[in-house]
């Protein structure tokens, strides 16, 4: 009978103890958020455009995370798709866009059209146009993810997307794409 | 034991790893003297000659510079001043071909070159001047690595590890190239002296000058003019012995740890010509504006070293060295094996060009076609950084990047000794030069992604902070309120907002009596006194723009208007505010701002219509409007035609905006004093600054309440303006004060009536005079605005004429 009792008091100390054990872990290590998401939204090229028909980035790494489709993303391009699908561990479907290398673009305001009427500094996700009420506004180049939003809210349509300007620091070291001047002899 | 500083000291070498024996082909310049080049008409100044950020150019177009004079500020850490190499006007900064192997033209700086010498020098310093001022100097003399690699010299100087060894490289493995052996062989004591000035500043253990050995009179030079500071070390030939971390492994048998720098384990390496300039620049005073250049090749007649001014066209100084061009021509910059060919013979020669081989091709051929690897694995065998350079190329052509990352192909220095064994003839280097810029580019990109999420999260952040601010803000005032409210009993409420009207009304009119009738016929009369003196000026004036009957319909209209608002005014007045607020109540918000759209499309055409001057009267322009208002019925419009019809409206104001801004300065005076006179008659004297605030508050407000009287016209279609406005106001001000008593309604209503009068006043003004006589402070501000800007449009089209005239 003793035994039987002791054998109880055993294993309920002992279910106590990991039980309290577990609840410490849970608290204590406790993930604030999905860390697929997490993943996902690394992936993501952060630009905000909003073109998946989420409000950003993030949003859609996690509704990707809870069973959105994967393939939403345009100027992540076919690459990100794989990056995610490997991820989610599911098939890679083809990219909605048309274009599976997206060409980086930013934006580019027309000063001398430009009205001072802060509607793009009001779309832009990223805080990347300078500019107040009245005045030039301009766009600060580093920063612009070239997400297109600021295009469509402007009234006098002085804002075009114009592709990245290739420089020495950011060529791609393609010598066959070099037109060589062939001197005249 | 012996440590390896005795061993250094007792002259062992040790060997790296690989290596390969090219025919060194450098018999033709060998033994040639150098020879100083005129100085050319025309030099090409690049901002950027070195690794890290371009320099920012300090000089505009057409500014004469001295010889020595800063041309372009170094722009953060690793960076570097860009030095005038002669007197010279600054024709242009433009765009303008690189000596670079993308041919991507990069910002130039053009000079043209003077006949006068006025050589601009630093004072010279000396070895006991303080080392901050000799890095200043170094750094202001616009010196970088004279190698290849270009880096900042007064960067390198200045390391925050204790040094052991000071390494000067005069290796120069590559083929063709002589142009160190013949500054070695020249200007030995004055090396020498810029070795000194680098040991003055790193205070090294030892200093060692290592020299190949198939040069022998430069060694002989080297060692006659150094001292026992200083060792003078041949080292085998084999290439590439010249490489930094190749060499420290020769004379030291230390290996640079991946993704280290040499300083990280002690040691600086320095080209010798980079000690040359640096010990000109501090102790002569002369910044580098010139290097020696080996120019070589069967194709040159007068193949030699040349000291060749910084910036000289590489077309200019092949012509003066006897060039003679044939068919499908390279020109191939720095050495045959780690060079690159030129694509735009225009380049300049910059710091790190230490030379040009114009070969012909059965000198140097064209490589075999790319044959598939055979795995033979030679190159592993003479890679000098022990990479696997057959993997690097699998990968490389899988694009596997991170396969590549970890075998290391940042360790590559692109010797192309694995490409010279090749027997496939693959271009390996090319292969990891490219995924090197894919991988950087992606590593940038993600960086970028990575600065705007930060971004757009503090976007958020920011946006969601402004909004409960807001509505804390909101929350308090409207606590305030009941607060005051529950204070008072009704009484007090009632004789409150009684007396708020009272005082509204003085600020208002002129006459202080609170009778409604008196109200309206104040109203009537400060509405007329506007309009006479909103168009006296204009009658007056010989304005083209407004005749004299059409000022005088105007005024008819306008007191048409008045009358039917005294008319009117009783009849409100009795009636139940619920009902007459029932009639806006009832539209939708969306119905509402369809209408305010309608209504702004109506205003800017309306002004653009004024302005283009193509109605003279004032009636069918109100017809037209009314007319314009009517058809673009928005209800059925999708959201697209409203964006597009909103857009549309910006474009017409905008434009009406301008062309009043155009419009003759005269014309502009007359309509600032009238509205001048305007607010003086409808305001008290002593407008204190909040007053005037308030009022254009009011104007605002008053501008808004037209927009939506015009929407709700449409809606109604009522022929009465003022009545919806009326009861526009009235609803909004009971649902402001529903939580008061009805006394407290009525005493609203009595504010809001007011309120309507002086709207009425000013939406009949709007209506009946045109828009420049009627434009309220702010409006004035916004016409100055546009004035300017059009001003600045037709400067910049001059300028552009004057372009085209010019081209």
């Amino acid at each position: 009978m003793s035994i039987v009792l002791i054998a109880i008091a055993v294993l309920t100390a002992l279910g106590l103890v990991f039980g309290l054990l577990l609840g410490f872990a849970s608290i204590k290590f406790k993930v604030e958020e999905d860390p697929i998401a997490e993943k996902i939204d690394e992936i993501l090229p952060q630009t905000q455009c909003g073109q998946c028909g989420y409000p950003g980035c993030k949003p859609y790494a996690e509704a990707v995370a809870n069973g959105e489709a994967i393939n939403k993303c345009a100027p992540g391009g076919k690459q990100t798709i794989e990056v995610i699908a490997s991820i989610m561990g599911v098939e890679v479907p083809p990219a909605q866009s048309e274009e599976t290398t997206p060409v980086k673009t930013i934006a580019l305001i027309i000063e001398e059209d430009c009205i001072g009427c802060t509607k793009c500094i009001q779309a832009c996700p990223v805080d990347a146009i300078m500019g107040t009420t009245k005045q030039m506004h301009t766009v600060i180049i580093d920063e612009c993810t070239g997400c297109d939003l600021c295009v469509d809210p402007c009234p006098v349509d002085c804002i075009v997307m114009i592709p990245v300007k290739q420089t020495p620091q950011n060529w791609n070291a393609q010598l066959t794409a070099i037109p060589v001047k062939l001197l005249e002899p | 034991m012996k440590t390896i500083l005795n061993l250094v000291d007792d002259g062992q070498l040790w060997k790296f790893h690989g290596g390969i024996h090219p025919p060194s082909r450098k018999e033709r310049t060998q033994d040639s003297a150098i020879v100083t080049i005129p100085m050319p008409a025309t030099l090409y100044i690049p901002v950027s000659q070195h690794i890290g950020q371009p320099a920012l150019p300090v000089i505009s177009a057409g500014m004469d510079v001295a010889q020595g004079q800063l041309l372009a500020r170094k722009e953060g850490f690793i960076s570097a001043n860009v030095i005038a190499p002669t007197d010279a006007n600054i024709s242009d900064i433009r765009l303008h071909g690189a000596c670079h192997p993308s041919g991507i033209a990069t910002q130039t700086i053009i000079l043209e070159t003077s006949e006068s010498r006025d050589e601009l020098t630093f004072s010279p310093l000396t070895l006991s001047s303080e080392n901050s001022e000799i890095i200043e100097r170094i750094s202001a003399s616009g010196i970088t690595g004279l190698g290849g690699a270009s880096f900042p010299t007064a960067v390198k100087l200045a390391p925050n590890k204790p040094i052991d060894y000071l390494i000067i490289n005069a290796a120069e493995c590559e083929p063709y190239i002589t142009a160190d052996d013949a500054l070695m062989r020249e200007r030995a004591s004055e090396i020498i002296d810029g070795i000194k000035v680098m040991q003055k500043l790193l205070s090294p253990q030892r200093t060692i000058i290592a020299i190949e050995d198939n040069k022998p009179q430069a060694i002989a030079a080297m060692e006659t003019a150094a001292d026992d500071t200083i060792i003078v070390r041949a080292i085998p030939t084999l290439y590439p012995a010249g490489g930094e971390k190749q060499l420290i492994e020769v004379l030291t048998s230390m290996q640079v740890p991946s993704g280290k720098i040499p300083a990280d384990i002690g040691i600086v390496v320095q080209n010798i010509a980079t000690a040359y300039a640096a010990g000109k620049a501090v102790l002569k005073g002369q910044p580098l504006v010139s290097r020696i250049v080996t120019v070589t090749g069967d194709l040159v007649q007068r193949p030699g070293n040349y000291e060749v001014p910084l910036g000289m066209s590489i077309k200019d100084l092949l012509e003066h060295c006897g060039f003679s061009k044939v068919s499908a021509q390279k020109i191939i910059v720095g050495g045959p094996m780690m060079g690159f060919s030129l694509n735009d013979i225009n380049a300049p020669i910059v710091k790190s060009t230490n030379c040009i081989i114009a070969a012909s091709d059965t000198e140097l051929p064209n490589p075999p076609i790319e044959q598939n690897c055979i795995r033979c694995g030679d190159c592993e065998q003479v890679c000098p950084a022990e990479l696997l350079p057959q993997q690097l190329q699998w990968f490389a052509k899988d694009q596997d990047y991170d396969k590549l990352k970890e075998h290391d192909l940042f360790d590559c220095i692109e010797c192309g000794a694995c490409a010279y064994v090749c027997p496939s003839s693959i271009p390996l280097v090319q292969y990891y030069r490219v995924a090197k810029a894919e991988i950087r580019s992606e590593d940038r990109e993600k960086e970028q992604a990575q600065r705007a999420k930060e971004r757009f999260e503090a976007r958020t952040a920011r946006l969601e902070r402004d909004k409960t601010e807001r509505e804390e803000r909101n929350r308090l005032a409207a606590e305030k309120r009941k607060a005051a409210m529950s204070n008072n009993n009704d009484g007090d409420a009632v004789a409150a907002a009684l007396a708020r009207v009272k005082a509204k009304k003085s600020q208002t009119s002129a006459s202080t009596d609170a009778a409604p009738e008196d109200r309206v016929a104040a109203a009537i009369a400060s509405a007329k006194a506007k309009k006479a003196q909103a168009t006296q000026p204009a009658v007056a004036e010989p304005s083209e723009q407004v005749t004299d009957q059409k000022s005088r319909v105007a005024d008819a209209i306008a007191r048409a208007k008045a009358k039917k608002l005294a008319a009117q005014q009783p009849k409100v007045d009795k009636e139940e505010p619920v009902s007459e607020s029932s009639e806006p109540a009832s539209q939708s918000p969306e119905q509402i701002k369809k209408a305010r759209i309608a209504a702004t499309i109506a205003k800017a055409k309306a002004k653009k219509l004024a302005s283009q001057q193509e109605l003279t009267e004032q009636e069918p322009t109100q017809e037209s409007v009314q007319e314009i208002t009517d058809s673009s019925e928005p209800v059925s419009q999708s959201p697209e035609q409203i964006k597009k019809a909103r857009i549309a409206a910006t474009i017409a104001k905008a434009k009406a905006k301008k062309l009043a801004a155009q419009q003759e300065p005269t014309e502009q005076e007359p309509t600032q004093e009238s509205v001048q006179e305007v607010t003086d008659s409808s305001e008290p004297a002593s407008q204190s600054p909040e007053q005037i605030k308030k009022a254009r508050i009011a104007a605002t407000i008053a501008k808004a309440k037209a927009k939506k009287l015009a929407a709700q016209k449409m809606f109604q279609q009522e022929p009465t303006k003022l009545e919806s406005a009326q009861q526009e106001q009235m609803t909004q001000t009971q649902i402001q004060n529903k939580t008061s008593g009805d006394s407290h309604i009525a005493a609203a209503m009595a504010k809001a009536k007011n309120d309507a009068e002086k709207e009425a006043s000013q939406v009949m003004a709007d209506a009946s005079i045109q828009k420049p006589q009627t434009m309220s402070p702010e409006e004035q501000k916004k016409a100055r605005i546009a004035k300017v800007v059009a001003k600045a449009k037709a400067k910049a089209l001059a300028n552009k004429n004057l372009d085209n005239k010019d081209n």
